[in-house]
């Protein structure tokens, strides 16, 4: 074999070769490990919106219903988007690290752990500080898109009726709107279970678990708030908000 | 007393050579042969055509000095980037890399590597089973095969010159022993 020693120094000379700067040559691997810190960042609003959704069932819901029909509706009312995208950047982030520089050195298992375990301990950080609620009310009208769990509470047909009490019959009847915009009556008596938060006045904001009983007509067995409970609502010019303290809940008119 | 070049370090050269390219004479006269036959080995080009990738690839490595970061040893480097620029030439020739040609000595001592031969008599007896068994090892196998038992590498260099896991790498080797066992005895060519 021919020595190249000598040869490949004169060309490096000779057309004036020099070694690349340190910035050029890591440049990849910068916008790799930015590409993956964004990926875990984004994995994490995912996983606490999906936390979000989830709690958002609350106990006393869970405690009402029956095991076989609160696993049901854990099921249908998932919040898929969120669990997809969660899942799209593990991936991504998977993927992503694997480019970096020695990235390949680390099994599937390895990285994977890891980026669930940053994006899990990164989502709950954000839910505990709630990070995630404050995306909903940043962002205008992304209520039903940060939340698609509300959707829960418009499946009268599984006992479950969300919406604001628009008229109160009488002692024993109310009508509330739907966020469908359908008006339903509503039957409770004495032994329906109402959370002491909650009035049966025009303007609140409830969760009714209960049995549909006809088209637009259902009876309570619970009454609770809705996790929706304090969204601001636009009526007339005047943008209004319920407030809940421990003494009960109001109106306030910003 | 500056010490003559023959006696630094590869990392020392890396050093001196970003200033000087005289100095990088020492790290191509260290690694050209040694690349050659690695080449060789995993590739099915002609001499010439290896001289040519060789000479590029010590150019590539110069311009990319400045990313060698000690974090590997530079022999492992060098051939990270040999590896990396013979996978391209092959693809750019259009030659299947599965077309490896190896040494029959090289063959033999990956075989006698894997597996327990009866004697030496037998293995010129039975050359061309051996080669058969070799030949139809998939590269994958082959590749890690010969960094393992033809270059002597360990598996961390095995591992970042293939850029595979350590485990992915000791799966590779484990699972063309087996395969060439499987071949041999087959062809009885195992002591029992």
């Amino acid at each position: 074999m021919k020595d190249f020693s000598k040869k490949i120094a004169e060309t490096i000379k000779k057309d004036h070769i020099v070694p690349d700067s340190k910035w050029k040559t890591h440049w990849r691997n910068y916008a790799f490990w930015l590409a993956f810190s964004l990926m875990i960042l984004l994995g994490a609003v995912f996983f606490s919106l999906v936390i979000l959704n989830v709690t958002d069932f609350g106990s006393e819901l869970a405690r009402q219903l029956k095991l076989r029909k609160f696993l049901f509706l854990v099921f249908v009312t998932m919040p898929y988007l969120w669990l997809i995208l969660f899942l799209i950047t593990v991936f991504s982030g998977f993927m992503i690290f694997r480019k970096t520089k020695r990235g390949y050195r680390y099994n599937v298992l390895f990285i994977s752990g890891i980026i669930v375990l940053a994006i899990a301990i990164l989502g709950s950080l954000a839910h505990f500080s709630k990070i995630n609620s404050h995306l909903e009310k940043g962002v205008p009208g992304s209520d039903k898109f940060v939340r698609p769990a509300e959707g829960r509470w418009q499946r009268p047909e599984d006992g479950l009726l969300g919406g604001e009490i628009i008229k109160v019959e009488s002692a024993e009847l109310f009508v509330i709107k739907t966020r469908k915009g359908e008006d339903w009556k509503v039957f409770y008596s004495d032994e329906t279970e109402v959370k002491r938060k909650i009035k049966i006045e025009e303007g609140w904001r409830v969760g009714i678990v209960g049995e549909k009983k006809e088209e637009y007509i259902f009876e309570a067995f619970m009454i609770i708030q809705p996790p929706f409970k304090n969204e601001p609502r636009v009526k007339g010019e005047n943008k209004e908000r319920l407030e809940c303290l421990p003494d009960g809940c109001r109106r306030m008119v910003q | 007393m500056k010490k003559p070049l023959n006696e630094l370090t590869d990392n020392e050269l890396v050093e001196l050579s970003k200033e000087n390219p005289d100095v990088f004479e020492e790290l191509v006269l260290r690694y050209q042969n040694r690349l050659f036959y690695y080449i060789k080995r995993i590739s099915y080009f002609g001499d010439e055509d290896i001289e040519d990738i060789i000479q590029e690839i010590f150019i590539k490595v110069y311009r990319n000095l400045n990313s060698f970061d000690g974090d590997l040893t530079f022999s492992t480097w060098v051939y990270q980037i040999s590896r990396n620029a013979t996978i391209d030439a092959i693809r750019k020739k259009q030659v299947r890399p599965q077309s490896v040609r190896l040494k029959e000595e090289d063959m033999i001592k990956i075989f006698k590597s894997n597996i327990d031969i009866k004697n030496e008599f037998e293995t010129k007896e039975h050359l061309e089973e051996i080669k058969e068994i070799m030949a139809n090892l998939p590269y994958k196998y082959k590749e890690v095969m010969i960094l393992k038992f033809l270059e002597e590498k360990t598996y961390e260099e095995i591992m970042d010159i293939v850029q595979k896991s350590k485990g992915t790498v000791a799966s590779l080797i484990a699972r063309g022993r087996k395969m060439i066992i499987k071949e041999a005895e087959q062809k009885d060519l195992l002591i029992n």
